[in-house]
């Protein structure tokens, strides 16, 4: 069974996957969930793991750490093999029409990704407009982009988080323990002397 | 289940990543301890956002070495034992998440520790036989504080510093004195060669058990300023010097101010600073004969985390574990 966090955006979710990718179990929360550990914790007794897929963002930085943190030491724990997803792309995953996949990227930016082109971070007025976006977002955030054109695709069109996922695994890569990196795609500040 | 009595303590508060094995809360089995210096270096200051990504790269290599440095199977681990606070908040996160898949995948219990206890409990490490009742100083970079232990699991913190750290204001004073990051050590190599008498520099004073060095730190850069191009490399080390018996007096007024109030038969020195050689020396010498006097050596007074798993350990001996995640 394949254990799957992310808790990179407005909402945490988690997922276990057999082998073949059927879903057994999700759940999804708002991000700072105080249960999100206990949840965690419960899914990882329950099942048998045999894989931990994670997400790395890009996202925001409090919550993409916990999840990632504590997927680190359930795989090392476990011993088995820790697979590193990418935010953006199980959000793409959700629909299989092109989406703009966007997550929250802290004061009132986002980071996007469409089909052929590079991800970026831009604020809601630099967004490309001609497709539907999907992604969890605040709901100031949210709004922002909805006043500045940007559609978003509806919730009922669109796959849950576990199937997105286990698309993704389909080409994921395994890499080790040390070898995980989280994505921000935002410079970080040095502090001045 | 056999008890092995073997506590894996996880430190990553700031910039040292440390994972260990302790055994009975007083033995080191292992402590591997990487430092992160080099990679602040250039920026002058430790940089969160690298310190907390760096921590996640470096703790799977730290754990593998901290288990097999100690010849024990996860099996063996009784408890798992990780700072929570205080400290860089990212970076935290990094330990306790860790600590928590760790404890998920073993089974095992896992308890949130305070930084400071540790620091305390790294003389324990020092000195087995150590019990409380004990008058603690912890200085980093992070504390100037006086603490109060009576029993195990029982801490109350009677001073502090009203500013900055000691360790912070050997860091800028350092800085100030073109000496590079990080400060401390360079600071107390150069000291040693001046004469504090030479540059006098006034020692911060106030009422209570409580510190401040901003005051010191604004006086070495007026005296800086009014020295200007004119500043020789005896000047700066006579300055170093002055600064630096400055902070180790005042912290010691307060040490011995804390001891007249009360009797403890045990005094600790603990902390990054207290590598410092003339707070070595003078801590000795303050503490006297009224209470026996103990400073960890070195690899134990940095950040590690064999003090964390001790601290951890005499906690859940208590009876209280913390859950880590809390407050987050
Ligand atoms: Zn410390």
């Amino acid at each position: 069974m394949i254990l799957v966090i992310d808790t990179s955006s407005a909402m945490n979710a988690l997922a276990v996957l057999d082998g073949a990718g059927a879903v057994s179990e999700e759940s999804l929360m708002p991000a700072r969930s105080p249960d999100l550990i206990d949840r965690m914790r419960a899914m990882a007794s329950r099942h048998e793991l045999t894989k931990v897929a994670v997400a790395t963002g890009p996202g925001s930085f409090t919550g993409l750490r916990v999840g990632v943190s504590f997927g680190l030491g359930l795989a090392m724990g476990l011993r088995i093999p820790l697979v590193p997803l990418s935010t953006l792309g199980i959000q793409a995953s959700r629909s299989d029409e092109p989406v703009l996949s966007v997550a929250e990227a802290g004061r009132g930016r986002v980071y996007f990704s469409a089909p052929g082109s590079e991800p970026g971070l831009a604020e809601p007025d630099g967004l490309p407009k001609n497709l539907p976006a999907v992604g969890w977002l605040q709901p100031a955030t949210e709004a922002a982009l909805k006043a500045a054109g940007v559609s978003f695709k509806p919730d009922a069109e669109l796959r849950s988080f576990a199937a997105a996922a286990a698309i993704q695994l389909g080409s994921a890569r395994e890499v080790a323990y040390g070898s995980l990196r989280l994505e921000y795609m935002q410079s970080f500040s040095a502090p001045t002397a | 289940m056999q008890s092995h009595g073997l506590t894996l303590g996880i430190e990553t508060s700031c910039d040292e990543t440390s994972v260990a094995v302790v055994e009975d809360g007083r033995r080191i089995l292992s402590n591997v301890i990487h430092s992160q210096v080099d990679l602040h270096k250039g920026f002058g200051g430790v940089v969160p956002e690298l310190a907390a990504r760096d921590h996640l790269e470096r703790l799977p290599q730290l754990l593998d070495l901290a288990l097999e440095g100690a010849r024990a199977q996860p099996a063996d681990i009784d408890l798992i034992a990780v700072t929570r606070g205080p400290g860089l908040a990212g970076c935290l996160l990094v330990g306790v998440g860790v600590g928590e898949g760790l404890a998920a995948a073993w089974s095992t219990p896992l308890t949130g520790v305070n930084h400071l206890w540790g620091h305390i409990y790294a003389a324990m490490l020092a000195r087995p036989e150590l019990e409380p009742p004990l008058l603690g100083l912890v200085v980093s970079g992070a504390h100037s504080d006086l603490v109060r232990m009576p029993e195990h699991g029982r801490f109350e913190v009677i001073g502090r510093t009203r500013d900055d750290a000691a360790g912070e204001a050997f860091d800028k004073a350092a800085r100030m004195l073109g000496l590079g990051y990080p400060g401390g050590p360079a600071l107390d190599r150069l000291a040693r060669t001046g004469d504090a008498r030479r540059q006098p520099l006034p020692q911060p004073s106030l009422p209570g058990l409580e510190y401040s060095f901003s005051g010191l730190k604004t006086a070495l850069l007026y005296r800086l300023r009014d020295l200007g191009e004119t500043v020789s490399e005896r000047d700066r080390a006579d300055l170093a010097a002055a600064f630096e018996r400055s902070v180790v007096e005042s912290l010691l007024e307060k040490l011995d101010q804390a001891l007249r109030d009360h009797p403890y038969p045990e005094v600790v020195v603990s902390g990054g600073v207290a590598a410092n050689t003339l707070l070595r020396k003078r801590a000795a010498e303050v503490v006297g004969n009224r209470a026996r006097l103990t400073m960890p050596p070195l690899e134990l007074c940095t950040d590690n985390a064999a003090m964390i798993a001790a601290a951890g350990h005499h906690s859940a001996l208590q009876g209280s574990t913390v859950d880590p995640s809390l407050g987050w």
